[in-house]
């Protein structure tokens, strides 16, 4: 009884309609028409002295991230398509299926290295800039170590002067994460 | 197409075909990048070549592009056929057609049908020269028709202009094999519609000359009537007549019923004042009554009604036969169709009791010693005993 139960369940969830999820291709094709990357945008990929390390610029004034619509079957032209691929291959990582400007997808390989944890909302939400920042400031949090552990630290380069300004880069990433988690995360990330 | 003529593409053209670049997406990818051997998919890859490099797939044919252009593209056509009559300096519709073919078939094959039983004694069909004759005799028309029928019949300006187009012919190259841009076929397009024009201006000019030839046997008196018709539009004689619709070749044709009375339940006489029944020669021929008129095979009391016939079958195609035969319907209808014992039309002459009727015919009714019905000018026509 209960297998045939679970035939039933099965067979009538596999009819249910699933909705249409554009692809990979879709969203990345979008990117490259609507700002009509070139080959020199592969050469900005390659570059890792072009790679961001941080903010690029303040995070209050990063524009919201726009409500995405891929057609669902996009047709490109032939160096398009290979732009589109070229970067699929390059990037290769699942945060690129977010990038919704040329900017975060040439952040798309640091953020997913720092943190590969971010849900789909965040990401769909936040702009790549700010998540990158998060992720440095917690990164670095990390590396500093406790507020404590600092105070208690005597090997600490630069003496006393070296403690305050340590505590002081402390204090303004936690002001930077915390800053972030009220205003960009819904809840928790 | 639009864009394809008027954008900035790279095509190419192979064996007559155009070519435009291919667009890809991963699926069209994998299937143009297959091996010759694979067979998944079957012969996706037909009409896909590659020039330069570049991939294109096979679209239209540049014949086909030529002759469905002026379907496609109607306004965009008809510009370059203006653009070009106005270098050439022909005017639109120049030479054009005496009288165009609606009128000719009114005027010789369905007013003779109409006119014939009073053109005298006999009862044979007018000829086209006695219908013009008859519409000389009746109608004055001004002196200056004849200038413009002497100078109608003077073939030389028309010979002079074809010989010009035949001198201007210019053969032009097919479209050259290999990678072309937008620009390049928009230009071979337009040289080559611009061959079809003059082609079909030279068909004109020589239908023009054939047919003026004809007519250079016919009296100039004759010709000033048709040239008059052909301005005008419109005539109306011995009841019979028709108007121009706007300015193109239709027509509303119509025949006055003239006054008729006809009898009720009770034998009383109701006179009926004249009106006109009509057929327009856009659409099916319906007849209709033009006048705001009332009548028991008539809905409303309002102009344009169509005339309640419930044997009829109106056609859609203008011919001669169908027009005549819908005008006699409809006459007949008015005329012969309303009989007192039978719930015939919309109406009653005897009765008012129809819900929410607004009219009756009472006004209509005479007295059965009026002057005009026992003089027999007046004739009761569904007096059937």
């Amino acid at each position: 009884m209960a297998l045939r139960e679970d035939l039933k369940i099965n067979r009538a969830l596999s009819r249910k309609k699933k909705p249409l999820r554009p692809s990979l291709f879709a969203q990345v094709i979008q990117v490259v028409q609507e700002y009509a990357l070139g080959d020199d945008f592969l050469k900005k990929l390659d570059h890792p002295g072009l790679e961001p390390t941080g903010p690029p610029f303040p995070l209050d004034s990063l524009p919201p991230k726009p409500v995405r619509a891929p057609r669902p079957f996009p047709l490109a032209s032939e160096a398009e398509y290979n732009l589109a691929q070229a970067i699929i291959s390059k990037v290769n990582n699942p945060y690129l299926f977010y990038a919704s400007r040329p900017e975060e997808i040439l952040l798309c390989p640091s953020l997913y290295r720092l943190n590969p944890g971010f849900g789909a909302e965040t990401l769909e939400r936040c702009h790549f800039a700010l998540l990158l920042a998060y992720a440095s400031a917690q990164q670095e949090l990390q590396d500093l170590g406790a507020p404590e552990a600092v105070a208690a630290d005597p090997e600490e380069p630069g003496g006393e002067a070296g403690i305050i300004s340590r505590r002081a880069r402390l204090a303004e990433l936690r002001q930077l994460v915390e800053r972030v988690e009220k205003h960009h995360f819904k809840a928790g990330k | 197409m639009r864009r394809l003529l008027e954008g900035e593409l790279e095509l190419a053209v192979v064996s007559g075909f155009l070519y435009l670049p291919l667009r890809f997406d991963p699926g069209v990818a994998r299937e143009v990048h297959r091996e010759p051997g694979e067979t998944a998919g079957g012969e996706a890859r037909v009409g896909v070549i590659q020039v330069a490099g570049q991939h294109f797939v096979k679209t239209l044919s540049l014949a086909s592009l030529i002759k469905n252009y002026g379907k496609v593209h109607p306004d965009a056509y008809e510009q370059l056929r203006d653009d070009y009559r106005r270098k050439h300096g022909l005017a639109a519709g120049w030479p054009g057609m005496l009288v165009g073919r609606k009128l000719q078939t009114i005027i010789f094959q369905i007013m003779p049908h109409f006119l014939r039983r009073k053109a005298g004694p006999g009862r044979k069909r007018l000829s086209p020269e006695e219908i013009l004759e008859l519409i000389g005799e009746n109608h004055r028309i001004p002196p200056e028709y004849q200038e413009k029928a002497r100078t109608y019949l003077d073939l030389e300006f028309l010979r002079n202009r074809l010989r010009e187009l035949e001198e201007s012919d210019e053969p032009v190259e097919p479209l050259k094999e290999g990678l072309v841009t937008s620009r390049q076929l928009r230009v071979w397009l337009h040289q080559t519609l611009a061959g079809e024009f003059r082609q079909e201006e030279k068909e004109r000019l020589q239908e023009a000359l054939k047919e003026r030839g004809a007519l250079a046997a016919t009296r100039s008196r004759h010709l000033a009537v048709m040239l008059y018709l052909a301005e005008v539009g419109s005539l109306e004689m011995e009841g019979f007549g028709f108007f121009r619709l706007g300015w193109v070749d239709d027509y509303c044709i119509y025949k006055r019923t003239g006054k008729f009375a006809l009898k009720d339940f009770y034998g009383r006489p109701y006179l009926f004042p004249d009106c006109r029944v009509a057929v327009y020669t856009t659409g099916s021929l319906k007849p209709v009554v033009l006048e705001k008129y009332k009548h028991p095979f008539l809905s409303r009391y309002a102009p344009g009604q169509e005339i309640c016939l419930s044997n009829f079958r109106p056609s859609r195609e203008f011919t001669a036969k169908n027009v005549i035969r819908a005008l006699t319907e409809g006459l007949n209808g008015l005329f012969y169709n309303y009989t007192s014992r039978y719930r015939k039309g919309y109406h009653r002459l005897d009765k008012f009791w129809e819900a929410g009727q607004t009219f009756n015919f009472d006004d209509y009714r005479v007295p059965r010693d009026h002057p005009s019905l026992v003089s027999g000018e007046i004739e009761i026509k569904n007096d059937f005993t």
